[in-house]
């Protein structure tokens, strides 16, 4: 046999005449239909005969309609469905069948419905005694041995213990029903199998077992529908001269055990010899005694009576053994009690057909909701209750539930009502049928059609909804009328709706098709908002968006939504937009940006077409240069002046360098150092060029030539530069004329709300409002445990601020595990002049005195110059603001901490570490350790494990030989190499004491380099451009025959190179590392 | 709860209904007894009853003539349908709330 899809077969071939008489398509349907029912005429039988491909092609296409429509059905909810779905795959079944016997193929059904194949061993299931007896075997084959029984139930996981041998199984064998063969078979009580017999009947197609026991695994499940329902009931057996309680299921629907037993699989029967009806019910009602029984076990119940003598003797021994505990009472006594109990429960202890509706109507206008009940009419048809007890089917079925739900709705009682079944309702009752009593009279079997009710409660908002006065104006200073309205979820409410809502008993909205009541605590919140916005009937676009971004207090804890129209209600409109724009390939941009930096150039699109300026706030390590570099270089250039970027000196190199490798075509130049362009050659410059590059200090010095040319937008790295607006830096800057302004910084809060309120004040000049009623209304919004910083970013994020961090997961998971950042460092007047003296004391030594030693000596006095004037003489002046490594390095540190961080800072000279750590300590306030080489081992051991255990911020200085093998430092997100070493393999292992086995986040390394010095040739060596023997040897085999001029060449400062921090802070930046 | 063979014994009214009930099929030969019977259709997911024991309840008083009956006919209902659920949950059948 071969397997064989259910397609349409398409007709291909040459036109020709068909020489058969022509069939309709609907008689054609007909013939395939009744053939496959076996129920065709001999006509219909010849007219397949003589359209054989119609025929196949019309039966597989009537295959998969019904596979189709079953799939359909299998969705409907509803008590009919199994009915429904039982009819649909029967078709199915008989298609297929036809399909089969048609090809001489099995027809490969999508969902195929039988686990028993030929020839195919499997565990079986029969019913006995109420008990389960498990065996194994399959069509065509000889049953299983008890011991791969035993196997085979291990193999799928039935239960371990409770079984006992029971008599083999006989199954037919042969053609004569008498002939037998025995499966050797295992039994179990339903407790014992009940909670795997659930699981399996969970499964769609559970492996190892067969159909048998799957359907028992249904009905098991079924049961467990009833008890967690409630809709059980108790009855009194009598197990032969003792009775027990038995719990039975209730309210069984009649065409669900029709489909179930029509489902029952032979072997479920094989040792019971009854109809599949009879043994359904028989298994359901094991099955729901087991689990009632089990859980009153659980219940402290009385203790039963000593003797039964008399009638309520009886009654208390049932109620005392309801776990099902048998119990001894006379015949007289206890027959006629379970006559009573079984006459109580009738009303449900029979299969039904249909139930009663409740249907509660939505209120009318005058807020009253008319309750009906439904009854089936002599159609079936559901009709007034009233109606259907006189001219119902079965009117004594629906007196007694009438009265059931009478029972459980006694408003249905209450008198004045128009006819029985109808009432109408007040607000509150209404609320109490949907919420609570809807509920509890589902359980009870009766079709509870009411609106639907949220429990949830809603957030209450304000509305603004803005229309400008004059279009013509746009921007923030745009006029708008605007009117004022609460919002409760999707419900707007006037002023007037709301007093009209609370002067009623429960204040009820229609919300995303639910009701929901208010809270009365929100309602007056809400009529308080409004009534103090009454007179505010116009606000400036500025004044708009501050309220949207929750600068201006709403009273209400969904804030304020802004819709209508009009410069801020369209820009908000556009921020939603934004996350569909990204582009992780920009034209112009040679990488790949990583998804928050595409959102982020989405981002910056956004602000370029709104005409407003925003903050770059990417943690550190997150690629701020490349993510503006790929901005810049997909924009067109406008006419005029390009893009003005202000960075700290250590940034500035990184710029051009990461400008030429991400965007190259962009024209790229530096504007710093005593060689840069006059204030009359700037305008030009600025014209020509795309980006123009100067740090802090030069675009202050230089601020007259800056402030003269229109930029089209000015970039500030490292934008806490400007965080106390009262500075020189920050006044200054803001004279600088551009349309677009943006800020980068990864610490936009770092010390309070006030910095971004300064970095924010700069890009949207105005726009926010003053400082303090900025930090107050955003520390006021602060209530849900967050820092009030970390609050105002999100409020503020998307639209005025994009907010990433490396803590966010889905941040983390496209970072690598390393970052290696190169920051180039300034270098003070003070470490100039110290170098030079250092180098001219080397050349002006007379050739003959000069020996190798001394040059050596000369590279490492050099490079402690590079480090501080102090690493080199130890003058015991204190140490800030003398070198531009130190202070690049208390910045990286401020950023570390802002974070929450840890950050390892190696030196391969142990003295200087400990001057630097010291200076850290009464820096940060924060205690920093040096670990060196010279302390003890139970020093240094306690030292680390301070450092590992300390919570939150911390730093540790090491010494690079003492500290940059052995150790396991994954505390430390951070890696400052304050010095290089000339074997890049050695900064590797000091960078691998933070990134080791268990080191779960990305850790950034950075290394401090002063252009233009020695610092720098050794940065060459390490990153292989250079050999040692090159940097001082350039063409001589002896240090010692180097030449004044060549000693100039290779150890000498390079004006060109190097960036002096001149007048200027010795500050620096972070940076970025390449994308 | 006991266990092992045992059968249980209609009371009187189960006994006429037994009467009623149709006769007992014939023996089956193998290809009856391996038919293939309708797939029984998925499970539905199971949803509790917020309250188990709205159905006893509405049966109103039970015949039983002890204080307590209905009280602890209610509380055989409530625990019960707290096992069911607990089932349901190991089956991964349990319905989720609609406002989930």
């Amino acid at each position: 046999m071969h397997d064989v899809a259910v397609v349409d077969q398409g007709q291909i071939g040459p036109v020709s005449v068909d020489p058969r008489p022509r069939v309709s398509d609907h008689e054609l349907a007909w013939a395939i239909e009744a053939e496959a029912a076996g129920e065709a005429t001999p006509a219909q039988l010849a007219l397949l005969d003589a359209h054989p491909v119609e025929w196949r092609t019309g039966l597989a296409r009537l295959l998969r309609q019904t596979e189709a429509d079953l799939a359909k059905v299998r969705t409907l909810p509803g008590p009919e469905r199994d009915q429904v779905v039982a009819d649909f795959e029967q078709e199915r079944s008989t298609l297929a069948a036809a399909l089969s016997r048609l090809t001489g193929t099995r027809a490969e059904l999508a969902d195929p419905r039988t686990l028993d194949g030929p020839g195919e061993v499997r565990l079986q299931a029969s019913w006995s005694d109420g008990r389960v007896v498990m065996w194994a075997a399959g069509p065509g084959t000889a049953p299983a041995t008890d011991e791969e029984l035993g196997e085979r139930l291990a193999a799928v996981e039935a239960p371990a213990g409770g079984w006992w041998p029971h008599d083999p199984v006989p199954l037919p064998a042969g053609v004569s029903p008498n002939n037998k063969v025995p499966a050797p078979a295992r039994a179990i009580g339903v407790p014992q199998a009940l909670g795997w017999l659930v699981t399996v009947g969970a499964k769609d197609r559970p492996d190892g077992v067969g159909a048998s026991v799957l359907w028992l695994g249904r009905v098991a499940v079924w049961a467990v529908d009833f008890v967690a329902r409630g809709a059980i009931i108790p009855t009194v057996r009598n197990d032969g001269g003792t009775y027990r309680v038995a719990w039975a299921p209730a309210l069984v629907d009649r065409a669900k055990l029709d489909a179930l037993s029509r489902a029952m699989p032979g072997p479920v029967a094989a040792l019971e010899r009854t109809d599949a009806r009879s043994l359904t019910l028989e298994v359901l009602g094991a099955t729901v005694d087991a689990i009632v029984r089990d859980a009153a076990a659980r219940l402290e119940l009385p203790a039963p009576p000593p003797v039964v003598r008399t009638p309520g003797d009886v009654s208390e021994a049932v109620v005392t053994s309801l776990d099902g505990t048998p119990f001894t009472a006379p015949a007289r006594l206890a027959a006629p009690l379970a006559e009573r109990l079984e006459r109580w429960a009738e009303p449900v202890s029979g299969p039904v057909d249909a139930r009663l509706v409740v249907q509660l109507d939505p209120p009318d206008k005058g807020g009253a909701w008319f309750l009906s009940v439904l009854g089936p009419g002599q159609d079936g048809r559901m009709v007034p209750l009233e109606v259907a007890l006189v001219d119902g089917r079965s009117k004594r079925h629906l007196a007694d539930e009438t009265v059931r739900l009478e029972r459980l709705l006694p408003v249905l009682n209450r008198p004045g009502g128009q006819r029985r079944g109808e009432v109408v309702l007040s607000q509150d009752e209404a609320f109490e049928l949907m919420g609570v009593t809807g509920p509890s009279l589902a359980a009870a079997g009766f079709d509870i059609r009411v609106p639907a009710l949220s429990r949830r409660k809603p957030r209450p908002a304000l509305r603004l909804t803005a229309e400008p006065v004059d279009a013509s104006v746009v921007g923030a200073h745009q006029l708008a009328d605007v009117r004022w309205s609460a919002v409760f979820d999707d419900v707007e409410l006037t002023a007037e709706d709301i007093r009209r809502l609370a002067a009623e008993a429960r204040p009820l909205i229609h919300s995303h098709g639910r009701w929901v009541e208010i809270d009365r605590v929100d309602l007056n919140e809400a009529a308080a908002a409004l009534a103090e916005r009454a007179h505010r009937t116009r606000l400036t676009g500025a004044e708009v968006l501050r309220h949207a971004v929750g600068l201006e207090t709403s009273g209400l804890a969904g804030g304020t939504v802004v819709g209508g129209s009009g410069w801020a209600a369209d820009l908000l409109a556009r921020t939603e937009m934004v996350s569909t724009e990204a582009v992780a390939n920009p034209e112009g941009f040679r990488g790949t940006l990583r998804s928050y930096q595409a959102e982020a150039l989405a981002w910056l699109g956004f602000l370029d077409s709104a005409g407003l300026g925003g903050c770059l706030a990417l943690d550190m390590g997150l690629g701020k240069t490349p993510t503006v570099l790929a901005h810049l270089a997909r924009l067109e250039k406008p006419a005029g002046a390009g893009t003005l970027v202000i960075a700290p000196p250590a940034v500035v190199g990184n710029w051009a360098v990461e400008a030429s490798r991400f965007a190259p075509k962009l024209k790229v130049i530096v504007h710093h150092g005593a060689s840069r362009a006059t204030a009359e050659e700037l305008q030009s410059k600025a014209e020509k060029a795309d980006v123009i590059i100067t740090t802090y200090g030069t675009a202050v010095r230089d601020i007259d030539a800056i402030s003269g040319i229109e930029w089209a937008r000015v970039v500030l790295d490292e934008a806490q530069a400007i965080k106390n607006p009262a500075s020189d830096v920050a006044q200054e800057l803001r004279r600088i004329q551009a349309r677009s302004r943006l800020a980068l910084t990864g610490t936009p809060v770092e010390n309070g709300l006030g910095d971004l309120w300064a970095i924010l004040d700069f890009t949207n000049p105005g726009l926010l409002g003053p400082r303090a009623a900025f930090v107050s209304q955003l520390s006021a919004q602060a209530k849900d445990g967050r820092p009030s910083g970390e609050h105002a970013l999100r409020a503020l994020n998307g639209i005025l601020v994009f907010r990433r961090t490396k803590a966010e997961p889905e941040v983390a998971a496209e970072l690598p595990d390393k970052i290696d950042e190169l920051d180039h460092c300034t270098m003070t007047p003070e470490q100039v002049g110290l170098y030079q003296a250092v180098i001219d004391r080397l050349v002006n030594a007379g050739e003959s005195e000069r020996r190798q030693g001394d040059i050596l000596a000369a590279i490492t006095a050099l490079k402690q110059i590079c480090n501080h004037p102090a690493a080199y003489q130890d003058d015991g002046r204190p140490l800030a603001g003398r070198s531009g490594k130190l202070a690049r390095l208390e910045e990286i540190v401020d950023s570390v901490f802002a974070a929450g961080e840890k950050v390892l800072v190696f030196t391969h000279f142990a003295e200087w570490g400990k001057r630097l750590a010291e200076h850290l300590t009464a820096r940060t306030k924060v205690p920093i350790d040096c670990y060196h080489g010279g302390l003890s081992r139970g020093v240094r051991d306690r030292m680390i494990a301070d450092f590992q255990a300390r919570k939150g911020k911390a730093a540790l200085v090491l010494s690079l030989k003492a500290g940059g093998t052995g150790l396991n430092l994954t505390a430390a997100s951070h890696v400052v190499l304050y010095d290089r070493w000339w074997n890049p393999a050695v900064e590797d292992q000091a960078r691998d004491r933070a990134w080791r086995i268990g080191q779960e986040r990305t850790v950034i390394s950075h290394r401090l380099v002063c252009p233009g010095t020695v610092d720098e040739r050794v940065e060459d060596v390490v990153a292989g451009k250079r050999h040692i023997a090159d940097l001082v040897l350039p063409k001589s085999s002896s240090l010692a025959d180097l030449n004044p001029d060549q000693l100039r060449v290779a150890l000498g400062l390079r004006p060109d190179q190097l960036l002096t921090a001149e007048a200027e802070d010795t500050s620096s930046g972070d940076r970025e590392e390449a994308a | 709860m006991s266990e092992g063979p045992r059968r249980n014994n209609a009371n009187q009214a189960g006994k006429a209904q037994k009467r009623n009930q149709p006769r007992p099929p014939a023996e089956p030969t193998p290809a009856e007894f391996w038919k293939l019977a309708p797939k029984a259709a998925a499970p539905t997911r199971i949803t509790p009853a917020t309250d188990p024991t709205a159905l006893v309840r509405s049966l109103g008083k039970p015949p039983l003539d002890h204080p307590g009956a209905d009280r602890y006919l209610a509380s055989v209902a409530q625990r019960a349908a707290g096992l069911a659920t607990a089932l349901a949950v190991a089956a991964d059948i349990l319905a989720a709330s609609e406002e989930d």
